[in-house]
Formats: structure tokens, sequence, C-alpha cells
């Protein structure tokens, strides 16, 4: 199947940026357990470590269904990046330091969605002629494991 | 035959050189508004002397290499295309995205600037201010959609308004002023590297957009000729444009008040409208106040003509929605794209979009760093394919030379503040999420079945553009 060896590439790496935020996560749980204010959603207390945890468990089942379809795992792994992100930016006196705390995982899900990218052109059969406005013709068949977002 | 030729309907228009210049001008300069800063937290001489020397490390290899590009790929969308065949489908849908969504955040930074300049003079509720704003984008998105010629004699009648005040400026900014140009080098207290800081940040902006031009390629005859001839006239001028106004406004200023000068002045400071009053009296005060509204909606005009291609182009090779991709029967024109663009313009400047703005460097360094990637793949992979406008350099020079505003960009993407560093870094993890949806739902066309150009490198119709032109090739 094409695309199969891109896709457990970009499971794997999705997978360890999981790994990498519940790495951080426990380690921040130790070493600085109040790094940057919470987030309160819903009734929840949403600290650093939680929301590492949380993400880092995402960022793994996101991973894992990249090899089911690498768009719905891609977009669910760097979903979580973003996620971590705009908690680091909505904290800004300790943007730089929760950061730091991210960046393994945020790099690693950059990396996978790049990887899940390609995997996608290689499982997706584009169109073999220019479009027609009138009436386009129907999407042309693809393997049958890639599906739509 | 080439004035109605149709490029997946889009319509050449003839565009003189001298427009073309104009075109060029006013999305990398378009007056000198916004160079006080670097004043301010560089000092005189430091400014002055990134004005001369940062161009040929940053601004005038984007050129050339912008040049070289349009010339062997004159297509329309520009560098989506062009690292289209250099890096494949995934690279140039990223270079795309992120200009995209750069440009459609920065054309609405300069209605509310134009609208900042207005509100200074004239006191406006925030809904006659929202009015007069969605006033402009209507306007100028009709311009727009009604065509290149019309949009290049808008941009001409712009800058004619924006470059007056400035050469009056600078006659009597040189004459009555008593500041020194050169003097001090650096703010006191400062080393260079604290002084280049935020100067090369702001810089790095005012020398930006000199791969724009090349997204209407589709749309403009001879692209391959006028387009590279633009870019290498145009590129002395910005830089003369800016060493002279900046030299005239720190001579203006008087001595020693160097150190006052914001580009927003309204809350006290020196900008080039208090200087100008300064050095000519109220009458060249209101000049130069035409000129700084002028001159944010001839930028504005001229990035929503060059955003909105790269969208109708991915629409065209089925990345991105379908409606995107449609073009006005009548004027040969992207009208969709553009509307789209002029909307989200208008709900951008009813409100407070800072947080927008912070991802806006990062996206646009990104995508330059993949053009100047795409050029030199291009040079090693195709070295024999036909390139009307050549860089001047073997391949090798070539790379070293882009290299350095490589490393620019990426010393800009650490240094501007970690709002700047994590807004961006969200931005750009927009890019393989857009692409991972939209590659799902539009299955995207293969390289082969492409609409091409109308047109070859050198000129000639190609097979596509004998087809659309019912003419045997």
């Amino acid at each position: 199947m094409k695309g199969t060896a891109m896709r457990k590439y970009a499971a794997v790496i999705g997978i360890l940026a999981g790994v990498a935020a519940i790495g951080m996560g426990f380690y921040i749980h130790s070493a600085q357990p109040k790094l940057g204010p919470s987030w309160h959603v819903i009734g929840i207390l949403v600290t650093s470590p939680r929301l590492l945890l949380g993400v880092g468990v995402l960022m793994i089942v996101g991973g894992v269904l990249t090899l089911w379809n690498p768009a719905v795992g891609g977009v669910i792994v760097l979903a979580g990046a973003v996620l971590g992100l705009v908690y680091c930016y909505t904290h800004e006196w300790h943007r730089f330091a929760l950061l730091k705390v991210w960046a393994p995982a945020v790099i690693l899900a950059w990396i996978a969605g790049i990887l899940a990218g390609y995997a996608l052109a290689q499982s997706v059969k584009a169109y073999d002629e220019p479009p027609v406005y009138d009436e386009e013709p129907a999407p042309p068949s693809t393997d049958s494991s890639s599906a739509s977002a | 035959m080439t004035e109605m030729l149709r490029n997946q309907g889009l319509k050449r228009v003839r565009m003189r050189l001298f427009t073309a210049v104009i075109v060029v001008f006013t999305l990398t300069c378009s007056g000198s508004f916004g160079m006080e800063d670097v004043v301010s937290s560089s000092g005189p001489g430091l400014t002055l002397l990134m004005i001369v020397v940062l161009p040929f490390l940053w601004s005038v290899p984007m050129a050339f290499v912008a040049a070289e590009l349009s010339a062997m790929i004159p297509e329309a969308g520009g560098l989506y295309r062009w690292i289209r065949r250099a890096l494949g489908e995934y690279w140039s849908f990223q270079a795309g995205w992120w200009w995209t969504l750069s440009l459609y955040i920065d054309s609405a930074v300069y209605v509310a600037l134009a609208l900042g300049y207005i509100q200074s003079q004239l006191s406006l509720s925030s809904l006659e201010r929202w009015l007069v704003g969605v006033a402009i984008v209507a306007i100028f998105t009709f311009i727009n959609i009604r065509g290149l010629e019309m949009t290049g004699w808008s941009l001409t009648v712009i800058q004619v308004i924006v470059i007056v005040p400035f050469v009056l400026f600078v006659v009597l900014g040189f004459i009555k002023g008593t500041g020194a140009p050169f003097s001090p080098f650096l703010p006191p207290g400062q080393s260079v590297t604290e002084s280049m800081n935020l100067g090369l940040a702001i810089m790095m902006w005012m020398y930006a957009g000199w791969e724009s031009l090349g997204t209407l390629a589709g749309e403009i005859e001879n692209p391959q000729k006028i387009i590279p001839k633009a870019l290498m006239i145009a590129t002395p001028i910005v830089i003369v444009t800016y060493f002279l106004t900046v030299a005239a406004l720190i001579r203006a200023g008087g001595a020693g008040n160097w150190s006052s000068m914001v580009s927003d002045a309204s809350s006290g400071g020196t900008d080039f409208l208090v200087a100008a009053k300064i050095v000519g009296g109220a009458a060249l005060g209101w000049f130069m106040f035409a000129s700084a509204v002028a001159s944010n909606i001839g930028l504005y005009a001229g990035y929503l003509a060059t955003g909105s291609r790269p969208a109708f182009q991915m629409s065209r090779d089925r990345l991105f929605p379908r409606f995107l991709g449609k073009s006005s029967g009548k004027w040969g024109t992207p009208w969709v794209a553009i509307l789209l663009m002029g909307i989200v313009n208008c709900v951008l400047i009813s409100r407070e979009f800072t947080a927008l703005i912070v991802m806006d460097i990062f996206l646009l360094m990104f995508a330059y760093i993949v053009i100047f990637v795409a050029v030199i793949v291009l040079r090693v992979r195709e070295p024999n394919a036909v390139r009307p406008f050549r860089v001047p350099l073997p391949t090798w020079a070539l790379t070293i030379w882009v290299a350095i505003p490589i490393a620019i960009a990426v010393f800009a993407l650490f240094s501007n503040g970690d709002d700047y560093l994590v807004g961006g870094l969200i931005g750009v993890l927009s890019g393989p999420i857009a692409y991972l949806i939209f590659k799902a739902v539009y299955h995207g066309t293969t390289d082969q079945a492409l609409e091409g150009s109308t047109i070859t490198a050198t000129g000639e119709l190609t097979d596509f553009g004998a087809a659309v032109e019912g003419v045997s090739s």
C-alpha cells in the first residue's frame, strides 16, 4: 500500500510527541508544579502538568489513528501542539519557561504532521485533469484506508 | 493576440514597465512611514547604515530570486507555483498558506494604520472609523476586481500623492533642518547588537514584498520580461527613497531630537508629520498627512491584489475550496478570492487583532525560507531550463548569497520576543493542519495535470495556451 511506511513514521513520531508531553508533565509536576497560572475550563482546574498529560494522551491517540487515517491522526496530534502553544501564549509572564517545557512535544508533533501530510499525499489519488467549473467530475477513487477529514 | 489571452479564466493585460515599477515600489516601500521607530531604537547612524547595507543581505537577494523564478515560471500564484515545481505539492501548499495568511492579516493592518492617521486629525467615533475602513476596503476591492489595469492606474495616482510631499520634505529638511544624520551612530550606552534588534525587525519588514508581483504573472503580458525588469529598476529606487527620506527626517527633527522619533506621534514625539510641519509649516504637514494615508491605502490595494492570487491558484489546483477558484468572465480576475480577502479585512478592522499580528512575521519568514530553498533546488534539478532572467551567479555562489537572508530570517524569528515566537509557531502549525484537511477533502491535482501558464518562459504559446486560444501550437 502506498504511503504505508510514511504513515508508520508519522504514527511513531506522533506517539513520541505524546510521550514527550507526558514526560515533561511528570517532570514539571515534580520540579515546578506551579509553573504558569492555571486555566479553569468548565469548572476543571487545568494546570500545566495536567494539560501536558492530557495533551500527551491526545497525541498518542492521534499518533495511533495516523495508522488508520493520516489526515485525522495528523490533525489530532497537531491540534494538541496548538493547544499547548495557546496555553503558553496566554501566560505572558511564564511564556518562555512554558515554551521550553512544551518544545519537545511541539517539534515532534510538527514533524509528525509533515510526515502525515506526505503519507496522505501518497494515499489520496489526486485528479489527473484540470478543474471543470460547470460540472466537476467525481473525485478519483483512493486507497480504502485513506479517508477525508 | 495576447491582449485577450485567457489563462485559467484570467485576462492578461498590458502592464507598462513604469506601472510595474510603481506596483513593486508600492509593495516594497510606499513611503517611509514606520522608519521613525528604527531611528530612535537603533540610532541615526546605524539606521542609515542599515538602510544601505541590509538590502544587499536581505531584499536584493529576494528581488533577484523573485526575478529569476518569475521569469522561469510565469504562472498565476507566483511563489506557490515556483515552490510546487521545486519542492512539490506539500511545501508549496505550506508556503502558499503561510504567505496568504500573513497577507490577510497584513492588509488589514494597512487599513488600520490609514485609519489611525485619519483618526489623529479627525475625531471619529468607532462606528464612523469602521465605516471609513469598510469604504476603503470596498473601493479597492472593486478596483481590484475590475482588473490590473485599473489597479495599476490607482496605484500610480496613490504613489504621486505619497511621493510629492516626500520630495518637498527632503529638500526642505536638508535646507532648514539642524539635526546631524549620522550622529550619534548608536544610542548612548547601547551595544551594536542591542541597537540592531528592534531596528532590524522593522527594517526587514520595510524591505519585504519583492516576491509579491510574481503572483500576478498570470495576468500580465510578457511577465517573464516585465517582472524582472521592474524588480531591478525598483530596487535602487526603494533604497534611495528610504535613505534620503530618513536622513531628511533626522535633519528636520532637529539636533538631538532623534531619540523622540516614533511612528505614531499622536501622544508626543516626532514622526514624519511633525517633522514636515517643523520644516514646511502646516501646509507641508497636511501634505504629509495625505501622503501617510495614501501610503497605507496603496499598500492595502497592492497587497489585496497580490495576496488573493495564491489562494485562487491553490483552489484551481484543488487544494482550497472550489469557490475561490472562480474568475470573472467579464474582467478576467479572481473575483471571489479578492472579495473574500476584502470581507476578512472588514471583519479584522472591526476588532482588536494584535494577537494575529504576532503571527505575521513568522509566517512570512517561513515562506521566504522556502522560496530561497526552491531557487537552489531548481538550479540543481533543472540546470538547463529556460531562464529569461538569471541571477548572475553560479549556483554555489547563489547558495551562499541566499544563506545570508535565511540566517537573518532565522535570527529575526528568535529576536522579536516570546509573544512573536509562540504566536508565530501557532500560525506555522496551522499550515500542516490546513494541508491535511484540504488535501483529504479536495484531493489535489497531479503535477502533470496542473493548469500551466499559457506561455512558456520564452513567451511562446504552450499547448495549454494554444488550446484556450483555439489555435494550433
